[in-house]
Protein backbone atom coordinates (compact mmCIF):
# COMPACT_ATOMS: atom_id res chain seq x y z
CA UNK A 1 0.00 0.00 0.00
CA UNK A 2 1.63 3.58 -1.15
CA UNK A 3 1.91 5.79 2.21
CA UNK A 4 1.49 8.67 -0.23
CA UNK A 5 0.56 9.96 -3.40
CA UNK A 6 0.88 13.53 -4.78
CA UNK A 7 -0.75 13.48 -8.24
CA UNK A 8 0.11 16.39 -10.83
CA UNK A 9 0.05 18.46 -8.04
CA UNK A 10 0.39 22.48 -8.69
CA UNK A 11 0.30 25.29 -6.25
CA UNK A 12 0.30 29.54 -8.16
CA UNK A 13 0.47 32.55 -6.15
CA UNK A 14 -1.06 34.51 -8.47
CA UNK A 15 1.89 34.88 -11.22
CA UNK A 16 3.91 32.97 -9.54
CA UNK A 17 4.05 29.07 -9.77
CA UNK A 18 5.29 27.63 -6.59
CA UNK A 19 4.69 24.15 -7.17
CA UNK A 20 4.65 22.66 -10.93
CA UNK A 21 2.91 19.37 -12.15
CA UNK A 22 4.41 17.58 -9.18
CA UNK A 23 3.98 13.53 -8.63
CA UNK A 24 5.48 11.28 -6.71
CA UNK A 25 4.60 8.14 -4.48
CA UNK A 26 5.88 7.25 -1.10
CA UNK A 27 5.78 3.59 0.21
CA UNK A 28 5.38 2.46 3.37
CA UNK A 29 8.88 2.40 5.04
CA UNK A 30 10.61 4.52 2.70
CA UNK A 31 12.96 7.47 4.74
CA UNK A 32 11.48 9.85 1.62
CA UNK A 33 13.85 12.82 1.27
CA UNK A 34 12.73 16.11 -0.69
CA UNK A 35 15.33 17.82 -1.95
CA UNK A 36 15.65 21.24 -2.94
CA UNK A 37 16.86 24.63 -2.49
CA UNK A 38 15.37 27.50 -0.33
CA UNK A 39 12.22 28.46 -2.29
CA UNK A 40 11.72 25.35 -4.61
CA UNK A 41 8.14 24.48 -3.31
CA UNK A 42 9.39 21.46 -0.12
CA UNK A 43 7.44 23.73 2.30
CA UNK A 44 4.53 24.04 -0.29
CA UNK A 45 3.99 20.84 -1.26
CA UNK A 46 4.10 19.52 2.30
CA UNK A 47 1.53 22.13 3.21
CA UNK A 48 -0.88 21.29 0.61
CA UNK A 49 -0.67 17.13 1.59
CA UNK A 50 -0.85 18.49 5.31
CA UNK A 51 -3.87 20.42 4.45
CA UNK A 52 -3.03 24.27 5.49
CA UNK A 53 -2.82 25.46 1.74
CA UNK A 54 -5.27 24.66 -1.25
CA UNK A 55 -3.57 23.26 -4.11
CA UNK A 56 -4.63 25.01 -7.45
CA UNK A 57 -4.51 21.59 -9.31
CA UNK A 58 -3.94 17.74 -9.14
CA UNK A 59 -4.88 15.77 -5.87
CA UNK A 60 -2.50 13.79 -3.62
CA UNK A 61 -3.95 10.56 -1.36
CA UNK A 62 -2.66 9.64 2.06
CA UNK A 63 -2.90 5.62 2.65
CA UNK A 64 -4.87 5.04 -0.55
CA UNK A 65 -8.05 6.36 0.75
CA UNK A 66 -8.33 4.29 4.11
CA UNK A 67 -8.36 6.88 6.96
CA UNK A 68 -10.69 9.31 4.69
CA UNK A 69 -10.59 12.39 3.88
CA UNK A 70 -8.40 13.89 7.55
CA UNK A 71 -5.78 11.32 7.49
CA UNK A 72 -3.74 13.92 9.74
CA UNK A 73 -4.56 12.77 12.74
CA UNK A 74 -2.45 9.38 11.84
CA UNK A 75 0.45 11.56 10.97
CA UNK A 76 3.30 13.27 13.09
CA UNK A 77 4.64 16.53 11.38
CA UNK A 78 6.95 19.59 11.96
CA UNK A 79 6.62 21.69 9.62
CA UNK A 80 9.25 24.97 9.05
CA UNK A 81 9.21 26.61 12.91
CA UNK A 82 8.11 25.16 15.66
CA UNK A 83 4.06 26.21 16.54
CA UNK A 84 3.22 26.06 20.27
CA UNK A 85 0.84 27.79 22.61
CA UNK A 86 3.85 30.14 24.23
CA UNK A 87 2.11 31.02 27.69
CA UNK A 88 2.04 26.96 28.23
CA UNK A 89 4.27 24.67 29.39
CA UNK A 90 5.67 21.30 27.22
CA UNK A 91 3.09 18.70 29.04
CA UNK A 92 0.17 21.12 28.37
CA UNK A 93 1.34 21.81 24.49
CA UNK A 94 1.29 18.02 24.07
CA UNK A 95 -1.80 17.51 26.00
CA UNK A 96 -3.18 19.94 23.53
CA UNK A 97 -1.46 17.97 20.48
CA UNK A 98 -2.78 14.54 21.83
CA UNK A 99 -6.37 15.86 22.37
CA UNK A 100 -6.53 16.83 18.59
CA UNK A 101 -5.39 13.76 17.75
CA UNK A 102 -7.74 11.60 20.17
CA UNK A 103 -5.24 9.59 21.83
CA UNK A 104 -3.54 8.90 24.92
CA UNK A 105 -1.61 11.30 27.21
CA UNK A 106 0.82 8.81 29.20
CA UNK A 107 3.39 8.81 26.90
CA UNK A 108 4.61 12.06 27.19
CA UNK A 109 7.83 11.47 29.87
CA UNK A 110 9.06 8.96 27.57
CA UNK A 111 8.36 11.27 24.81
CA UNK A 112 10.33 13.87 26.35
CA UNK A 113 13.02 11.48 27.24
CA UNK A 114 13.72 11.00 23.77
CA UNK A 115 13.75 14.27 22.48
CA UNK A 116 16.36 15.25 26.15
CA UNK A 117 13.32 17.50 27.65
CA UNK A 118 12.40 16.33 30.34
CA UNK A 119 14.16 18.57 33.02
CA UNK A 120 12.39 21.37 31.33
CA UNK A 121 8.80 20.01 30.73
CA UNK A 122 7.21 22.57 32.97
CA UNK A 123 8.84 25.31 31.49
CA UNK A 124 6.64 27.67 29.49
CA UNK A 125 7.28 27.20 25.53
CA UNK A 126 8.44 31.08 25.21
CA UNK A 127 11.65 30.54 27.50
CA UNK A 128 12.65 27.54 25.43
CA UNK A 129 15.30 28.50 23.31
CA UNK A 130 15.38 27.56 19.43
CA UNK A 131 16.97 23.74 19.21
CA UNK A 132 14.66 22.92 22.61
CA UNK A 133 11.51 24.49 20.36
CA UNK A 134 12.59 22.30 17.37
CA UNK A 135 12.76 19.09 20.02
CA UNK A 136 9.40 19.57 21.00
CA UNK A 137 8.13 19.57 17.95
CA UNK A 138 9.87 16.59 17.11
CA UNK A 139 8.33 14.97 20.43
CA UNK A 140 4.93 16.53 19.21
CA UNK A 141 5.06 14.81 16.12
CA UNK A 142 5.59 11.48 17.85
CA UNK A 143 2.44 12.25 20.04
CA UNK A 144 0.18 9.01 18.99
CA UNK A 145 2.76 7.11 17.66
CA UNK A 146 2.18 7.82 14.36
CA UNK A 147 3.11 5.39 11.59
CA UNK A 148 4.35 8.74 9.12
CA UNK A 149 6.52 11.36 10.12
CA UNK A 150 7.24 14.58 7.95
CA UNK A 151 10.67 16.89 8.75
CA UNK A 152 10.36 20.02 6.92
CA UNK A 153 14.27 21.55 7.62
CA UNK A 154 14.35 19.81 10.91
CA UNK A 155 17.93 20.97 11.94
CA UNK A 156 17.44 24.43 10.09
CA UNK A 157 18.76 26.76 12.63
CA UNK A 158 20.13 24.78 14.66
CA UNK A 159 23.96 24.73 16.12
CA UNK A 160 26.12 21.74 14.94
CA UNK A 161 25.60 19.39 18.07
CA UNK A 162 21.75 20.57 17.76
CA UNK A 163 22.00 18.85 13.94
CA UNK A 164 23.26 15.87 15.15
CA UNK A 165 20.80 15.47 17.60
CA UNK A 166 18.38 16.00 15.25
CA UNK A 167 19.44 13.53 13.22
CA UNK A 168 20.40 10.93 15.48
CA UNK A 169 16.62 11.79 16.73
CA UNK A 170 15.34 10.84 13.25
CA UNK A 171 17.24 8.04 12.42
CA UNK A 172 16.07 6.34 15.57
CA UNK A 173 12.64 7.14 14.79
CA UNK A 174 12.88 5.31 10.92
CA UNK A 175 14.69 2.20 12.66
CA UNK A 176 11.31 1.72 14.51
CA UNK A 177 10.06 1.00 10.80
CA UNK A 178 8.02 4.73 10.13
CA UNK A 179 7.94 6.11 7.13
CA UNK A 180 9.38 9.31 7.14
CA UNK A 181 9.59 12.48 4.55
CA UNK A 182 12.20 14.42 5.14
CA UNK A 183 12.39 18.01 3.51
CA UNK A 184 15.89 19.67 3.10
CA UNK A 185 17.79 22.03 1.22
CA UNK A 186 21.57 20.10 2.16
CA UNK A 187 22.18 17.18 0.17
CA UNK A 188 24.70 15.91 2.90
CA UNK A 189 21.48 15.24 5.43
CA UNK A 190 19.26 13.92 2.71
CA UNK A 191 22.25 11.18 2.17
CA UNK A 192 23.00 10.58 5.75
CA UNK A 193 19.47 10.02 6.71
CA UNK A 194 17.02 8.99 3.45
CA UNK A 195 16.61 6.03 1.23
CA UNK A 196 14.64 7.74 -0.94
CA UNK A 197 14.93 11.26 -2.38
CA UNK A 198 12.96 13.61 -5.34
CA UNK A 199 15.03 16.29 -6.17
CA UNK A 200 12.67 19.68 -6.80
CA UNK A 201 13.70 22.74 -7.99
CA UNK A 202 11.45 25.83 -8.70
CA UNK A 203 8.80 23.71 -8.08
CA UNK A 204 9.28 20.97 -10.66
CA UNK A 205 10.33 17.51 -10.00
CA UNK A 206 13.37 16.61 -11.15
CA UNK A 207 14.41 13.13 -10.53
CA UNK A 208 13.07 10.51 -7.71
CA UNK A 209 14.48 7.24 -7.07
CA UNK A 210 16.80 5.33 -4.37
CA UNK A 211 19.52 7.54 -2.89
CA UNK A 212 22.04 5.02 -4.00
CA UNK A 213 21.01 5.23 -7.67
CA UNK A 214 20.79 9.46 -7.38
CA UNK A 215 23.49 10.10 -5.16
CA UNK A 216 26.62 8.39 -6.05
CA UNK A 217 30.25 8.71 -7.49
CA UNK A 218 29.61 6.44 -10.25
CA UNK A 219 30.79 7.72 -13.98
CA UNK A 220 28.66 8.19 -16.80
CA UNK A 221 30.79 7.17 -19.98
CA UNK A 222 29.23 7.34 -23.45
CA UNK A 223 30.75 5.28 -25.90
CA UNK A 224 29.74 4.46 -29.43
CA UNK A 225 31.91 1.80 -32.06
CA UNK A 226 31.21 0.75 -35.74
CA UNK A 227 30.23 -2.68 -34.27
CA UNK A 228 27.28 -1.24 -31.67
CA UNK A 229 26.00 -4.39 -30.71
CA UNK A 230 29.83 -6.66 -30.29
CA UNK A 231 30.43 -3.42 -28.31
CA UNK A 232 27.15 -3.72 -26.09
CA UNK A 233 27.65 -7.43 -25.77
CA UNK A 234 31.17 -6.50 -24.22
CA UNK A 235 30.84 -3.79 -22.16
CA UNK A 236 27.55 -4.82 -20.45
CA UNK A 237 29.22 -7.83 -19.23
CA UNK A 238 32.13 -5.81 -17.62
CA UNK A 239 31.55 -5.93 -13.81
CA UNK A 240 31.83 -2.23 -13.12
CA UNK A 241 29.25 -1.28 -15.70
CA UNK A 242 26.65 -0.65 -12.99
CA UNK A 243 23.64 0.56 -15.52
CA UNK A 244 23.82 0.49 -19.27
CA UNK A 245 21.34 2.60 -21.32
CA UNK A 246 21.33 2.97 -25.47
CA UNK A 247 20.85 6.56 -27.21
CA UNK A 248 21.08 7.59 -30.36
CA UNK A 249 23.48 5.16 -31.65
CA UNK A 250 25.41 5.17 -28.81
CA UNK A 251 25.94 3.63 -25.61
CA UNK A 252 25.75 5.45 -21.92
CA UNK A 253 27.51 3.27 -19.28
CA UNK A 254 26.90 4.01 -15.47
CA UNK A 255 30.76 3.15 -14.14
CA UNK A 256 31.46 2.62 -10.69
CA UNK A 257 33.92 4.95 -9.64
CA UNK A 258 37.71 4.56 -9.78
CA UNK A 259 38.06 3.45 -12.82
CA UNK A 260 39.09 5.48 -15.82
CA UNK A 261 38.21 6.31 -19.68
CA UNK A 262 41.28 4.46 -20.24
CA UNK A 263 40.87 1.34 -18.98
CA UNK A 264 37.54 1.44 -20.61
CA UNK A 265 39.25 1.96 -23.79
CA UNK A 266 42.06 -0.66 -23.08
CA UNK A 267 39.33 -3.36 -22.53
CA UNK A 268 37.56 -2.65 -25.48
CA UNK A 269 40.14 -2.54 -27.54
CA UNK A 270 41.44 -6.19 -26.04
CA UNK A 271 37.83 -7.56 -27.20
CA UNK A 272 38.92 -5.94 -30.37
CA UNK A 273 36.47 -3.40 -30.45
CA UNK A 274 37.55 0.22 -31.72
CA UNK A 275 35.66 3.13 -30.08
CA UNK A 276 34.73 5.79 -32.66
CA UNK A 277 33.73 7.81 -29.62
CA UNK A 278 34.52 7.82 -25.97
CA UNK A 279 32.85 10.74 -23.14
CA UNK A 280 32.85 11.16 -19.99
CA UNK A 281 29.59 12.93 -18.53
CA UNK A 282 28.86 14.37 -15.32
CA UNK A 283 25.40 12.49 -14.03
CA UNK A 284 23.15 14.90 -15.23
CA UNK A 285 21.55 14.58 -11.80
CA UNK A 286 24.79 15.51 -10.27
CA UNK A 287 24.83 18.58 -12.32
CA UNK A 288 21.85 19.32 -11.14
CA UNK A 289 22.50 18.76 -7.91
CA UNK A 290 25.91 21.08 -8.71
CA UNK A 291 23.13 23.76 -9.62
CA UNK A 292 20.73 23.41 -6.40
CA UNK A 293 23.62 23.06 -4.01
CA UNK A 294 25.50 25.77 -5.51
CA UNK A 295 22.55 28.30 -5.36
CA UNK A 296 22.66 28.00 -1.75
CA UNK A 297 25.83 28.62 0.75
CA UNK A 298 28.26 26.46 -0.21
CA UNK A 299 29.60 27.39 -3.51
CA UNK A 300 31.07 24.29 -5.37
CA UNK A 301 33.94 24.08 -7.70
CA UNK A 302 35.57 21.09 -8.88
CA UNK A 303 34.62 18.22 -11.14
CA UNK A 304 30.90 17.85 -10.87
CA UNK A 305 31.01 14.51 -9.51
CA UNK A 306 33.33 15.34 -6.69
CA UNK A 307 30.85 17.64 -5.78
CA UNK A 308 29.45 14.91 -3.03
CA UNK A 309 33.00 14.74 -1.16
CA UNK A 310 33.41 18.94 -1.22
CA UNK A 311 30.25 19.09 1.18
CA UNK A 312 31.38 16.59 3.09
CA UNK B 1 -18.94 18.95 21.20
CA UNK B 2 -17.44 18.33 24.33
CA UNK B 3 -14.26 16.91 22.52
CA UNK B 4 -14.27 20.84 20.84
CA UNK B 5 -15.21 22.32 23.69
CA UNK B 6 -12.50 20.57 26.32
CA UNK B 7 -9.72 21.58 23.30
CA UNK B 8 -10.61 25.20 23.55
CA UNK B 9 -10.56 24.94 26.87
CA UNK B 10 -6.98 23.68 27.47
CA UNK B 11 -6.24 26.13 25.43
CA UNK B 12 -7.36 29.34 27.51
CA UNK B 13 -7.43 27.81 30.61
CA UNK B 14 -3.49 29.20 31.33
CA UNK B 15 -3.62 32.01 29.33
CA UNK B 16 -3.29 34.97 31.84
CA UNK B 17 -4.88 37.60 29.63
CA UNK B 18 -8.07 35.28 29.69
CA UNK B 19 -8.09 35.37 33.62
CA UNK B 20 -7.83 38.70 34.43
CA UNK B 21 -10.29 39.97 31.95
CA UNK B 22 -12.54 37.60 33.03
CA UNK B 23 -12.22 38.47 36.62
CA UNK B 24 -12.86 42.18 35.77
CA UNK B 25 -15.52 40.97 34.17
CA UNK B 26 -16.58 39.53 36.44
CA UNK B 27 -15.55 42.59 39.32
CA UNK B 28 -16.92 45.20 37.40
CA UNK B 29 -20.79 44.80 36.90
CA UNK B 30 -21.76 44.19 40.44
CA UNK B 31 -18.95 46.64 41.50
CA UNK B 32 -20.13 49.70 38.59
CA UNK B 33 -23.41 49.51 39.98
CA UNK B 34 -22.65 49.82 43.26
CA UNK B 35 -20.57 52.83 42.56
CA UNK B 36 -24.43 54.17 42.40
CA UNK B 37 -24.66 54.52 45.42
CA UNK B 38 -22.46 57.09 46.11
CA UNK B 39 -23.95 59.37 43.46
CA UNK B 40 -25.13 62.64 45.08
CA UNK B 41 -28.69 63.79 43.53
CA UNK B 42 -28.84 67.08 45.28
CA UNK B 43 -31.82 69.05 45.65
CA UNK B 44 -33.58 68.69 42.27
CA UNK B 45 -33.02 65.48 41.00
CA UNK B 46 -34.15 64.72 37.15
CA UNK B 47 -37.52 63.18 37.50
CA UNK B 48 -36.31 59.73 35.52
CA UNK B 49 -33.85 59.59 38.60
CA UNK B 50 -35.61 60.51 41.48
CA UNK B 51 -33.45 58.07 43.62
CA UNK B 52 -30.68 56.04 43.65
CA UNK B 53 -32.81 52.83 44.80
CA UNK B 54 -34.22 52.58 40.95
CA UNK B 55 -30.44 51.03 40.17
CA UNK B 56 -31.48 48.26 42.44
CA UNK B 57 -34.91 47.29 42.63
CA UNK B 58 -37.03 45.27 40.51
CA UNK B 59 -38.05 45.83 37.58
CA UNK B 60 -35.17 48.69 36.75
CA UNK B 61 -32.09 46.48 38.08
CA UNK B 62 -32.22 44.76 34.96
CA UNK B 63 -32.33 47.66 32.84
CA UNK B 64 -29.07 49.49 34.22
CA UNK B 65 -27.83 45.83 35.31
CA UNK B 66 -27.62 45.25 31.94
CA UNK B 67 -26.48 48.68 30.69
CA UNK B 68 -23.34 48.43 32.62
CA UNK B 69 -22.95 45.07 31.11
CA UNK B 70 -23.34 46.13 27.84
CA UNK B 71 -20.16 47.85 27.79
CA UNK B 72 -18.06 45.36 29.96
CA UNK B 73 -19.39 43.09 27.05
CA UNK B 74 -18.15 45.01 24.19
CA UNK B 75 -15.06 45.58 25.68
CA UNK B 76 -14.08 42.71 27.64
CA UNK B 77 -16.34 39.64 25.85
CA UNK B 78 -15.02 41.46 22.56
CA UNK B 79 -11.48 41.63 23.27
CA UNK B 80 -12.06 37.95 24.14
CA UNK B 81 -13.29 36.92 20.77
CA UNK B 82 -10.61 38.67 18.89
CA UNK B 83 -7.75 37.54 21.43
CA UNK B 84 -8.82 34.14 20.94
CA UNK B 85 -8.32 33.61 17.03
CA UNK B 86 -5.32 36.12 16.43
CA UNK B 87 -3.43 34.86 18.89
CA UNK B 88 -3.71 31.17 17.37
CA UNK B 89 -2.87 33.03 13.58
CA UNK B 90 0.16 34.97 15.45
CA UNK B 91 1.53 32.55 17.08
CA UNK B 92 1.00 29.74 14.05
CA UNK B 93 -0.93 27.18 16.43
CA UNK B 94 -3.79 27.44 14.05
CA UNK B 95 -1.40 26.41 10.81
CA UNK B 96 -0.02 23.88 13.53
CA UNK B 97 -3.99 22.32 14.67
CA UNK B 98 -4.55 21.62 11.31
CA UNK B 99 -1.37 20.00 10.59
CA UNK B 100 -2.13 18.08 13.73
CA UNK B 101 -5.44 16.74 12.49
CA UNK B 102 -8.07 19.32 13.50
CA UNK B 103 -9.93 20.28 10.40
CA UNK B 104 -11.02 23.55 9.68
CA UNK B 105 -14.37 23.41 10.45
CA UNK B 106 -13.80 21.68 13.64
CA UNK B 107 -11.14 24.45 14.68
CA UNK B 108 -14.23 26.65 13.12
CA UNK B 109 -16.80 24.81 16.17
CA UNK B 110 -14.75 24.77 18.74
CA UNK B 111 -14.30 28.66 19.16
CA UNK B 112 -17.77 28.79 18.53
CA UNK B 113 -18.97 26.67 21.08
CA UNK B 114 -16.62 28.44 23.07
CA UNK B 115 -18.03 31.59 22.84
CA UNK B 116 -21.37 30.54 23.38
CA UNK B 117 -20.45 29.14 26.49
CA UNK B 118 -18.75 32.29 27.23
CA UNK B 119 -22.41 34.20 26.21
CA UNK B 120 -24.25 31.50 28.15
CA UNK B 121 -21.79 31.95 31.61
CA UNK B 122 -22.01 36.21 31.17
CA UNK B 123 -25.70 35.92 31.11
CA UNK B 124 -26.18 33.43 33.95
CA UNK B 125 -23.91 35.98 36.14
CA UNK B 126 -26.13 38.73 35.10
CA UNK B 127 -29.04 37.24 36.04
CA UNK B 128 -27.89 35.65 39.39
CA UNK B 129 -26.73 39.31 39.91
CA UNK B 130 -29.73 41.54 38.93
CA UNK B 131 -31.98 38.71 41.37
CA UNK B 132 -29.95 39.16 44.15
CA UNK B 133 -29.26 42.80 43.97
CA UNK B 134 -33.63 43.30 43.58
CA UNK B 135 -34.11 40.82 46.24
CA UNK B 136 -32.02 42.40 48.59
CA UNK B 137 -33.12 45.98 47.74
CA UNK B 138 -36.76 45.65 46.31
CA UNK B 139 -39.05 46.09 49.36
CA UNK B 140 -42.30 43.94 48.54
CA UNK B 141 -41.77 41.78 46.07
CA UNK B 142 -44.30 41.13 43.18
CA UNK B 143 -43.25 37.67 41.10
CA UNK B 144 -44.82 39.88 38.11
CA UNK B 145 -42.23 42.74 38.89
CA UNK B 146 -39.17 40.31 38.97
CA UNK B 147 -40.33 39.06 35.79
CA UNK B 148 -41.35 42.25 33.83
CA UNK B 149 -38.12 42.83 32.02
CA UNK B 150 -36.62 39.67 32.37
CA UNK B 151 -36.74 39.16 28.68
CA UNK B 152 -33.60 41.30 28.84
CA UNK B 153 -32.08 37.84 30.31
CA UNK B 154 -32.30 36.57 26.32
CA UNK B 155 -31.39 39.91 25.24
CA UNK B 156 -28.21 40.35 26.90
CA UNK B 157 -27.35 36.64 25.68
CA UNK B 158 -27.85 37.83 22.02
CA UNK B 159 -25.36 40.96 22.87
CA UNK B 160 -22.99 38.77 24.21
CA UNK B 161 -22.88 36.85 21.41
CA UNK B 162 -23.41 39.90 18.97
CA UNK B 163 -20.39 41.67 20.26
CA UNK B 164 -18.36 38.38 20.25
CA UNK B 165 -19.37 37.17 16.90
CA UNK B 166 -17.86 40.14 15.22
CA UNK B 167 -14.90 40.50 17.24
CA UNK B 168 -14.40 37.04 16.08
CA UNK B 169 -15.40 37.68 12.46
CA UNK B 170 -12.88 40.96 12.54
CA UNK B 171 -10.08 38.42 14.57
CA UNK B 172 -9.99 36.00 11.34
CA UNK B 173 -10.27 38.84 8.91
CA UNK B 174 -7.16 40.74 10.15
CA UNK B 175 -5.22 38.39 11.63
CA UNK B 176 -3.26 40.75 13.27
CA UNK B 177 -3.98 41.02 17.29
CA UNK B 178 -3.23 45.04 17.27
CA UNK B 179 -4.83 46.25 14.00
CA UNK B 180 -7.70 44.34 14.64
CA UNK B 181 -8.14 45.44 18.61
CA UNK B 182 -7.94 48.69 16.89
CA UNK B 183 -10.36 48.23 14.35
CA UNK B 184 -12.81 46.45 16.66
CA UNK B 185 -13.10 49.99 18.91
CA UNK B 186 -12.99 52.51 16.55
CA UNK B 187 -15.86 50.64 14.48
CA UNK B 188 -18.03 50.49 17.08
CA UNK B 189 -17.24 54.35 18.76
CA UNK B 190 -16.21 55.95 16.29
CA UNK B 191 -16.78 54.59 12.68
CA UNK B 192 -20.08 53.32 12.49
CA UNK B 193 -21.46 56.95 14.06
CA UNK B 194 -19.97 58.53 11.57
CA UNK B 195 -21.33 56.46 8.99
CA UNK B 196 -24.95 56.78 10.61
CA UNK B 197 -25.03 60.67 11.12
CA UNK B 198 -24.02 61.14 7.36
CA UNK B 199 -26.53 59.01 6.55
CA UNK B 200 -29.19 61.16 8.88
CA UNK B 201 -27.55 63.62 7.14
CA UNK B 202 -28.52 62.82 3.60
CA UNK B 203 -31.82 60.98 4.53
CA UNK B 204 -34.10 61.46 7.32
CA UNK B 205 -34.51 57.62 7.43
CA UNK B 206 -34.93 55.40 10.36
CA UNK B 207 -32.82 52.73 8.32
CA UNK B 208 -29.49 54.49 10.27
CA UNK B 209 -30.64 52.32 13.24
CA UNK B 210 -29.78 49.31 11.66
CA UNK B 211 -26.62 49.25 11.63
CA UNK B 212 -24.80 46.42 12.99
CA UNK B 213 -23.79 47.22 15.95
CA UNK B 214 -26.36 49.85 16.73
CA UNK B 215 -28.54 46.93 16.59
CA UNK B 216 -26.41 44.75 19.46
CA UNK B 217 -26.54 48.02 21.28
CA UNK B 218 -29.86 48.85 21.54
CA UNK B 219 -30.71 45.04 22.79
CA UNK B 220 -29.89 46.32 25.43
CA UNK B 221 -30.09 50.38 24.80
CA UNK B 222 -29.80 53.26 27.46
CA UNK B 223 -31.93 53.18 30.26
CA UNK B 224 -32.60 56.62 30.16
CA UNK B 225 -34.81 57.35 27.31
CA UNK B 226 -36.00 60.47 28.16
CA UNK B 227 -33.05 61.64 27.44
CA UNK B 228 -33.40 61.30 23.92
CA UNK B 229 -36.70 62.93 23.40
CA UNK B 230 -34.73 66.16 21.71
CA UNK B 231 -33.63 63.47 18.33
CA UNK B 232 -37.33 62.39 18.45
CA UNK B 233 -38.25 66.78 18.26
CA UNK B 234 -36.05 67.10 15.92
CA UNK B 235 -36.11 63.77 13.13
CA UNK B 236 -39.51 62.75 14.02
CA UNK B 237 -38.63 59.11 15.22
CA UNK B 238 -36.56 57.00 18.22
CA UNK B 239 -33.51 57.05 18.92
CA UNK B 240 -33.63 53.75 19.29
CA UNK B 241 -34.79 50.24 17.56
CA UNK B 242 -37.25 48.72 19.16
CA UNK B 243 -36.30 45.67 21.12
CA UNK B 244 -38.08 43.03 18.71
CA UNK B 245 -36.29 45.25 15.64
CA UNK B 246 -33.10 45.59 17.62
CA UNK B 247 -33.57 41.07 17.90
CA UNK B 248 -34.53 40.30 14.36
CA UNK B 249 -31.21 42.71 13.04
CA UNK B 250 -29.04 41.04 15.64
CA UNK B 251 -29.74 37.29 15.00
CA UNK B 252 -29.28 38.15 11.30
CA UNK B 253 -26.14 39.98 11.91
CA UNK B 254 -24.60 37.26 14.56
CA UNK B 255 -25.35 34.74 11.57
CA UNK B 256 -24.09 36.56 9.00
CA UNK B 257 -21.11 37.27 11.29
CA UNK B 258 -20.62 33.46 11.76
CA UNK B 259 -21.14 32.45 8.15
CA UNK B 260 -17.94 34.61 6.84
CA UNK B 261 -16.04 33.60 9.73
CA UNK B 262 -16.55 29.83 8.57
CA UNK B 263 -16.19 30.81 4.70
CA UNK B 264 -13.31 32.80 5.33
CA UNK B 265 -11.26 30.15 7.52
CA UNK B 266 -12.27 27.59 4.63
CA UNK B 267 -10.77 28.99 1.99
CA UNK B 268 -7.65 30.57 3.11
CA UNK B 269 -4.48 29.23 2.92
CA UNK B 270 -2.88 29.15 6.36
Amino acid sequence: MPILQINKLTKQYGKITAVEDLSLTVEKGNIYGILGPNGSGKTTTLGIILGIIHATSGDFRWFDGNYGINPRRHLGALLETPNFYPFLDAVDNLKIVAHIKKTETSQFDELLDLVNLSERKHSKFRTYSLGMKQRLAIAAAMVGDPVVLIFDEPTNGLDPQGIAEVRETIIEISKRGKTILLASHILDEVEKVCSHVAIIKKGKLLATGTVGSIINDDLEVEIASNNLSALKKEMTKLPMVRQWEEKNGRLVLTVQNGFSTAELNQLAFKKGITLTHLVAKPKSLESEFLEITSEDSIPVRGFPFKSKSSLN
Amino acid sequence: MLYLFQLEWLKQKKFIIFRVMILFYLIALPALLLMGKSIELGKNPPPFLASTDIFYVFPTVWLWLGYIGNWLSFFFLGFLAVLMVTNEQNNRTLRQNIITGLSRKEYYLSKVIFIVFLAFCSTLYFTICALTFGFIHTETIYFSTVLKNADYIYRYFLMCMGYMSFGFLLGILIRRTGIALFLYITYIMVLESILRYTQLYFFKSRSMHFYPLNAIEDLIPIPFSEMAEGFIQKNGFSLFLSPSEAIIASLIYIVLFLFLSYKWLQRIDL
